[in-house]
């Protein structure tokens, strides 16, 4: 008896280890989990500064610049150029390049669709978590996201259109493109709907060009309507920005002592520092950082673990060309007096290039500081370089929003006849030309000695010529950031053939001119390729087709 | 005369019953206790209760009287004295007249045994095993010089595939066992001892197919002089009661253990010399450095390309001594290895109690220079028996290795010695040289001044410095301490119905560190960089307890024939895990290699993990006269491996046997002893390998503007499954002549079903590259064993000889696969030198190599129709159609052979005379993807070994061979060898080069860092076939009555040779290179097995 007592126990103990369900529950001990999250103020702070911290990856920034301008007339190799980098900019883009790779930009994007998805969460948990600081939020992550759609339907036109974040194995991954007005009406959609709830100015000075304001979601509408051809809105945003920094000149120009001035009514940083010495606007800008000009650019503050390497290795200095060099037009041509581009009395070549034993280095954002003597034959920057990689990349600034809405009024003015003017017509280029005098005559006309400003007769007699000056002029002055490829592009759009981006960007090329000629009339080669291994795991992915010839390799067995 | 009165009182006694009824707790009994020579002293006298324990006692005086305080009248009195026969009285009188019989006087006693095989759960006799099972006795290892069990086990086992992993020490083995089931998980059998799992991996994100030859070194932790016996589990049905652990198979291990008898002590000494057998014969510095100006030349023709002082034998260079030398680096870096193990063992027990005591010490010293490696080992097992009912059994095992290794650390000696004395340049010298060539016994390293074109040699650590001054050690200490309670609630005679508890708790402790250190000497670019005098210290322990409740039942029916087993089982495990790293570079000086020490840190981390599983598990034999039999587990694992849906797996496992051989009808066959078939069917599942996956994890990311951030980095895995196996198998058992040969033949059929895919690639718009692991297709397993044993197989008086022989084939494919997947795991043709094609195909196996097919060379470099001898013939690189005609272009001319035209706008490549020649499959006179052609498979198509054993009396020669046949192994080293595309030292094959035109050769033109001479193609596949005489042994025993004047029992002479010879037609130095995964399996010429010799002897007292 005693025995079947034993037994009795012996099964007791067995079956409380079956309902030890819980023995398997167990947290792992290294990491922050999702059960664990969400549950304050401060996580969804820390995850939107994630998203920041995504999109300033080297291979986002690599990215935004490369995509941005290596197809453009601007840049050639330079010394030990990356296989991928090497060969787009011999025109030959292979699905298999790493360029072509768009990961780093759909983990921003995912990144931003998980505090969408969760910071309405928080909000109902935590009292301190305010309504408006939670649309706050909405609004800063959405532009973040939306910046990045931007980017990618510029490079590849139609992509997968992801606004869920990805959570569970469950969930459906494989998605097919979407079309590049689809999207780009959805991210307009979007910000429309959120530009107001951003914060207008944040507490700390840097980081209201540091991180998305009120002001940098209108730069962005308005770059996107220019892009969806609405010129009208487009310049309703241009003016916002632009309303917004000069409303700030007069609220600083009394307390410091500025360096801004007014060119026409457009509030500049000025590149004279003292006398005949000159380079401020580019030390300002480009050397500190989060300018008075700047509306949105990613920070690379010092002592920051994350630095700008992409501007390191890509771009040069005045003993190496980096992985990239400038087109010789761009310099060697001022010397010669070609003035293909820049003539003697504009500072930017001189801040933004150097000759490197017959190479031209790019020097934009390597230089901590420019300084030299205009009142000399032929100046020569002496420049003091970053020892370390903390150059900050700029998105948008106010020079580009003001050439953006030069752009627009050109568009809207349309073709004219000089006889046939109508008032409207010549208001808008009498707009668009006072624009791009003001960003010209800042960097031009430092001294006395050497002045230059463009004249409105040379260049208002056809809408090619003021497109052509609306062009230039935003080569110039936005050279190397990454854009001179997308106003390619969008002019390409514009005009509904590749003519005239194929005469521009076809200069720098000097052997295979002609098959690179036919390869680029297609209008999809304005687009890059999917990556190869994308489309390896996404059937619903369809190859751009200026890319589809290649032969995929069968075996035989 | 005092027995009369004893006698007298007895008689008393007994015609008084209703005294004897009397008798009580607390009543004196008395007796008194003699033997054929009159009274006996001190003999022990017990009361024991009904379960045998002892509870009151004492001793005979002088005269053989004692008296004893009766505790229970239910109880027994027992005398026992040493040498005699125990008397056990019930009690029935206070008065008692023993009479003690000598034990030493028996009559012959038959004791019938039957085999009993036991293997996780039930013990059932070997006659009645349904399973696919294979055990070997350890006795036919004794002796011979393995470090662990693995070694010995090759070609032992029918379809267990063992590849040693290196012959660098400790560097341990790979097993397969059944071929290949899974994609990129833990193919690696499953290890027990003693019924505990044996951990293999370390950590839980441990890649399995990338793994270095260090990571399976932990069977080192089992001296094979304490293993008993080992069995290997076969098919489902077998390790259904391993469930998920046992998916892969098991390697069951017994360790020996006390017996009741007379204490007997063993040692053993072994000594064993071992030995490098020789590789590639390597070109000398003369011979070198005509090959590297030749190859500068081809490459830019023109002489100032080849123009480099290393290779000028200029006088007047600084360093010219240096560079004038034929050294011969491998000779540089091997030696005679020395191994030395030391073992004792105390064994023995009595009545209440068995014990068996080991320890062993090796000192082993490799065969390359400068490793050592030491091994304490200990195991202690004890049986107490509290009583009949009661036992309590503790295990204890310790061992602790110190490994003094290489240094591999980094990037440039990750290869090893080895593959840096095969690649430096040999006109270099080892030590430095005064002006007239005389060695001042300093290293010699390149100067940083030396030509930039060998920035490569120069960075190429030498060897005999890197050995002798950088250091790399790594100490591990195990310690396995185990309770255990056996408690018998029923019957306790092999006639009653028994129910018996066991209860078990097993710790499990292991800590292991590495040390390594890396002085700056071996630095070319100096202080500045983060390997100099740099130091890196690594920790890591463990701790798992797992506890264990087993309950076995054995009903006892009437009916003879039938029997049944069954047991019921409850085990939960824990484990926790820490461990931690620091790594500091710049040292002020190498005499302190302290991590603590002030210097540049930069590597730092700590990391803990945890783990839990539980299981319960179901088995039941049932036999019927001991000809039908069937058997049923069941296992229900739980895993916090995944999520709350997926946690729990179930898996049954069914087989049936039927002993034809007993039947009626087959009963009259004489020479038929056994004849069975055993069907069996069982699923057994697979758990990923890391914890976690099913939670979202956040994680820290940098921060941005001073504000720090996180992120979301994984994808969990709520839709995470088992990976599940299901196993047919047939098996047939055959015994002829009484057992005397024995054959066992299974055939299986194995299906893997969402196998676990690591890193599988998902579309990277979701934010993520990959998900961690994921459930991806099938897979399956086709195969056929075949074990044959002959014990005394012919025996004429002294002369004996047993043989054994295993055979094994096995055949995998995909069955299923998502076609991204698919997509994903193929590569692309990269144009590149020296790269291979792996394809994972449906229904095709993996390890598929694809590749071009190499045609010699290109004599000449222009084409004409007949020879002009010296300037041009009519094998040239030009096009030919189909039928070997040359094609001409539309302008009559003839098109010259290219490589990859037409990729991009990059300049195609132009074959020149000289350059090797590949096949153009589709004759479009370029070479490019569309030649690449399937070029044989790198699993075998059969593997396994045999042996014999004669033995002449006391004398006996053990030989063993194992063998695989109708693989095809990528031989990387060779292609290193033989590429002529860098400056590294090439084997001496190329001195039959292409030099000039009209050269008729089959090694190509040297190029330097030019042309597509040793592109993926069968030139450098090669037959993988080999058999190797694993070991022979001879060992004699002494005549046990020569030695017993001495007072030993046993004194055993051995001498053993391992791998004495090979035969293969590989051309590398060992065929026996890892198993790829999915992918082929490149011989990257890794230290080989070395060979050795060995001196042994065992005496016992």
């Amino acid at each position: 008896m005693k025995n079947v007592k034993t037994i009795g126990l012996a099964c007791f103990l067995g079956l409380g280890l079956a309902s030890c369900s819980d023995f398997l529950n167990i947290l792992p001990p290294n990491d922050i989990v999702l059960e664990n999250y969400w549950t304050g103020k401060a996580d969804v702070e820390s995850a939107v500064i994630g998203c920041y911290t995504a999109l300033e990856k080297p291979d986002c920034i690599t990215r935004m610049a490369l995509w941005g301008e290596m197809r453009s007339d601007n840049i050639i190799q330079g010394m030990s150029t990356p296989e991928s980098e090497s060969q787009t900019l011999k025109g030959n883009i292979l699905p298999s390049s790493s360029l072509t790779s768009w990961t780093c930009f759909y983990q921003v994007i995912n990144r931003c669709n998980t505090v969408l998805y969760y910071a309405p969460q928080v909000q109902a948990l935590d009292p301190n978590y305010t309504e408006s600081q939670l649309k706050a939020t909405i609004a800063e992550v959405t532009a973040i996201r939306d910046l990045c759609y931007f980017y990618l339907i510029r490079t590849f036109r139609d992509v997968p259109f992801v606004t869920k974040p990805s959570i569970d194995d469950n969930q459906v991954y494989r998605i097919p493109a979407s079309s590049f007005d689809s999207v780009l009406t959805c991210l307009v959609e979007d910000l429309e709907l959120v530009k107001d709830d951003a914060v207008n100015r944040y507490a700390v000075e840097d980081q209201n060009s540091g991180r998305i304001t009120r002001t940098s979601i209108h730069a962005l509408l308005a770059d996107m309507y220019l892009w969806k051809q609405d010129y009208s809105n487009s310049i309703k945003y241009c003016d916002l920005v632009i309303d917004s920094k000069k409303k700030l000149y007069e609220e600083e120009k009394n307390r410091t002592e500025s360096k801004i001035k007014l060119f026409s009514t457009y509030p500049l940083i000025t590149e004279q520092i003292s006398g005949s010495y000159v380079g401020n606007a580019y030390t300002e800008i480009f050397g500190m950082g989060h300018s008075f000009e700047s509306i949105f650019e990613l920070s690379f503050v010092e002592n920051q673990s994350v630095k700008n390497s992409f501007v390191t290795k890509y771009y040069g200095s005045s003993t190496d060309v980096g992985f990239l060099s400038a087109s010789e037009f761009l310099f060697k041509d001022v010397l010669t007096n070609l003035n293909t581009l820049f003539k003697k009395t504009d500072c930017r070549y001189l801040e933004t290039m150097e000759d490197v034993g017959g190479m031209y280095a790019i020097d934009k954002y390597c230089r901590l500081a420019v300084t030299f003597n205009n009142t000399v034959e032929n100046p020569v920057g002496a420049a003091s370089r970053r020892s370390t990689e903390y150059a900050n990349w700029i998105i948008y600034r106010l020079t580009d929003i003001m050439l953006m809405k030069a752009e627009c009024e050109v568009a809207r003015a349309g073709n004219f006849k000089p006889d046939s003017l109508n008032s409207e017509q010549l208001q808008g280029y009498h707009t668009a030309f006072s624009l791009i005098s003001a960003v010209y005559n800042r960097a031009n006309n430092f001294t006395p000695t050497t002045r230059d400003t463009l004249v409105f007769a040379n260049y208002a007699l056809t809408r090619t010529a003021m497109e052509g000056l609306v062009l230039k002029e935003r080569q110039r002055e936005l050279l190397f950031e990454g854009k001179r490829w997308f106003d390619l592009v969008r002019l390409a759009r514009r005009d509904g053939n590749n003519s005239r981006l194929i005469n521009y960007s076809i200069i720098k090329y000097s052997d295979n001119k002609n098959a690179i000629r036919l390869k680029m009339a297609s209008p999809n080669t304005l687009y890059f390729p999917y990556n190869e291994n994308e489309l390896k795991v996404n059937e619903y992915l369809h190859q751009n087709p200026a890319y589809n010839t290649e032969t995929t390799s069968s075996i035989t067995e | 005369m005092r027995n009369i009165v004893v006698s007298c009182l007895l008689l008393f006694s007994l015609m008084v019953p209703e005294i004897v009824l009397a008798q009580s707790a607390g009543t004196m009994l008395s007796g008194y206790v003699y033997d054929e020579f009159g009274d006996m002293v001190n003999v022990n006298v017990v009361e024991i209760d009904a379960s045998n324990r002892i509870v009151a006692q004492t001793i005979t005086d002088v005269n053989g009287n004692f008296s004893i305080r009766l505790i229970n009248p239910k109880d027994r009195i027992k005398v026992a004295m040493v040498g005699y026969r125990p008397a056990f009285l019930p009690i029935n009188g206070t008065s008692y007249k023993i009479k003690m019989i000598s034990a030493t006087n028996l009559g012959e006693v038959v004791v019938t045994a039957k085999k009993k095989f036991e293997s996780g759960g039930l013990t059932i006799p070997q006659r009645e095993v349904s399973s696919a099972t294979q055990s070997i006795d350890a006795k036919e290892f004794e002796g011979l010089p393995f470090t662990t069990i693995d070694e010995a086990l090759q070609g032992r086992i029918a379809g267990l595939d063992i590849v040693a992993n290196s012959g660098n020490l400790g560097s341990g083995t790979s097993m397969r066992l059944r071929g290949v089931s899974s994609i990129n998980g833990n193919s690696e059998p499953l290890i027990v001892v003693d019924g505990n799992v044996f951990a293999t991996d370390e950590s839980n994100n441990f890649d399995f197919n990338n793994a270095n030859d260090e990571k399976f070194a932990q069977l080192l932790n089992v001296n094979p002089e304490d293993i008993e016996r080992i069995s290997v589990l076969k098919d489902a049905a077998a390790t259904a009661i391993w469930g998920s652990q046992g998916s892969n198979g098991v390697i069951d291990i017994k360790t020996k253990r006390g017996a009741r008898g007379r204490t007997k002590v063993t040692y053993s000494y072994r000594t064993t010399l071992t030995k490098q057998p020789l590789g590639y014969k390597m070109m000398n510095g003369d011979e070198y450095t005509m090959l590297m100006k030749e190859a500068y030349f081809n490459t830019a023709l023109n002489d100032a390309a080849a123009n480099i002082r290393e290779f000028n034998y200029d006088p007047t260079y600084s360093e010219y001594q240096m560079y004038n030398n034929n050294t011969d680096w491998q000779k540089a870096v091997t030696q005679i290895g020395e191994f030395k193990n030391h073992f004792v063992s105390i064994m023995g027990g009595g009545e209440r109690a068995y014990f068996r005591i080991s320890g062993g010490y090796d000192k082993e010293t490799g065969s390359v220079i400068a490793q050592s490696l030491e091994r304490f080992s200990t195991r202690v097992a004890l049986d107490y028996f509290v009583s009949d009912r009661i036992k309590f059994v503790s295990n204890f095992s310790m061992t602790y290795t110190d490994n003094q290794k290489n240094f591999t650390n980094t990037e440039l000696t990750k290869h090893g010695l080895l593959s840096i004395a095969y690649n430096k340049m040999p006109n270099l010298s080892i030590y430095e040289q005064d002006a007239n060539g005389v060695s001042t016994g300093e290293y010699y390293s390149m100067l940083t001044s030396a030509s930039s074109q060998l920035n490569d040699q120069r960075d190429m650590v030498n060897p005999v410095a890197l050995a002798y001054q950088a250091t790399n050690r790594e100490r591990s200490n195990s310690i396995q301490p185990e309770f255990q309670l056996v408690y018998n609630l029923l019957g306790t005679e092999g006639d009653e119905t028994q129910l018996k508890y066991e209860g078990k708790i097993l710790f499990d402790i292991f800590n292991k560190s590495n040390n390594s250190f890396y002085p700056v000497s071996l630095v070319t670019s100096g202080w500045a960089d983060g390997n100099a005098n740099s130091s890196s210290d690594d920790a890591y322990k463990k701790l798992g307890i797992t506890t264990t409740h087993t309950m076995t039942f054995t009903p006892h029916f009437d009916n003879q024939d039938h029997s049944l087993l069954m047991m019921l089982r409850g085990q939960t495990s824990s484990e926790n895990s820490s461990s931690q790293f620091s790594a500091i570079h710049g040292l002020p000086t190498g005499t302190v290699t302290s991590t603590a020490a002030d210097a540049l840190i930069h590597g730092f981390s700590t990391s803990a993990g945890k783990g839990r599983s539980i299981y319960f598990a179901f088995s039941t034999h049932y036999a019927y006269k001991g000809k039908y039999m069937a058997d049923f587990t069941l296992r229900r694992d739980g895993s916090t491996k995944f999520g709350p849906q997926q946690r729990w797996g179930n898996f049954p496992g069914v087989s049936l046997r039927w002993n034809a051989s007993d039947e009626d009808f087959l009963k009259d066959i004489k020479w038929l002893s056994m004849l069975s078939i055993r069907p069996g069917w069982g699923k057994v599942g697979k758990q990923p390998d890391s914890e976690y996956l099913y939670f979202s994890k956040y994680t820290p990311d940098d921060s941005y503007m001073g504000i720090s951030s996180i992120y979301s980095s994984n994808i969990r895995l709520s839709n995470l499954k088992w990976e599940s196996k299901e196993t047919w198998n047939i098996g047939f058992d055959l015994g002829f002549f009484d057992d005397k040969v024995t054959t066992d033949i299974n055939l299986y059929n194995q299906k893997t079903t969402d196998l676990l895919m690591k890193d599988r690639a998902i579309p990277t718009t979701s934010g993520y590259s990959s998900l961690a692991v994921q459930n991806m297709g099938s897979m399956m397993n086709n195969g056929w064993e075949l074990n044959m044993n002959g014990n005394g197989l012919i025996k004429k008086g002294k002369f004996s000889i047993d043989f054994n022989l295993s055979f094994a084939n096995n055949m995998n494919k995909i069955t299923e696969m998502d076609k991204t997947v698919l997509a994903s795991l193929n590569s692309k043709f990269d144009r590149l030198n020296g790269s291979y094609l792996s394809r994972v195909q449906l229904n095709n196996a993996f390890g598929s190599i694809f590749g071009f097919r190499y045609q010699n060379v290109y004599q000449y470099s222009k084409y004409s129709e007949t020879e002009i001898v010296g300037v041009s013939g009519p094998n040239a690189p030009v096009v030919r159609n189909a039928d070997g005609q040359v094609v001409l272009d539309e302008n009559g001319r003839i098109k010259p052979m290219m490589f990859c035209y037409g990729y991009g706008t990059a300049k195609p490549y132009e074959f020149k005379g000289g350059d090797a020649k590949y096949e153009d499959i589709n004759h479009d006179g370029n070479i490019n993807e569309l030649d690449i052609v399937y070029l044989g498979s790198s699993l075998p198509k059969i593997t396994g070994g045999f042996g014999f054993k004669v033995s002449y009396g006391r004398l006996t020669l053990n030989n063993q061979f194992n063998f695989r046949a109708g693989n095809k192994i990528i031989n990387k080293g060779r292609m290193n060898a033989e590429s002529m595309y860098n400056n590294n030292n090439q084997s001496r094959t190329v001195n039959w080069r292409w030099r000039t035109e009209g050269d008729l050769t089959n090694v190509p033109r040297a190029l330097f860092k030019y042309g597509y001479n040793w592109l993926g193609s069968d030139r450098f596949v090669e037959d993988g076939s080999f058999m190797r005489l694993n070991y022979t042994q001879l060992s004699y025993s002494m005549d046990p009555k020569l030695i017993r004047s001495l007072g030993l029992s046993q004194v055993r002479i051995n001498v053993s040779a391992n791998n004495l010879f090979c035969l293969t037609n590989y051309s590398g130095s060992d065929p026996e290179v890892g198993f790829g995964g999915y992918g082929a399996v490149y011989d990257n010429s890794q230290t080989p097995r070395s060979r050795s010799i060995t001196a042994g002897v065992t005496v016992a007292f």
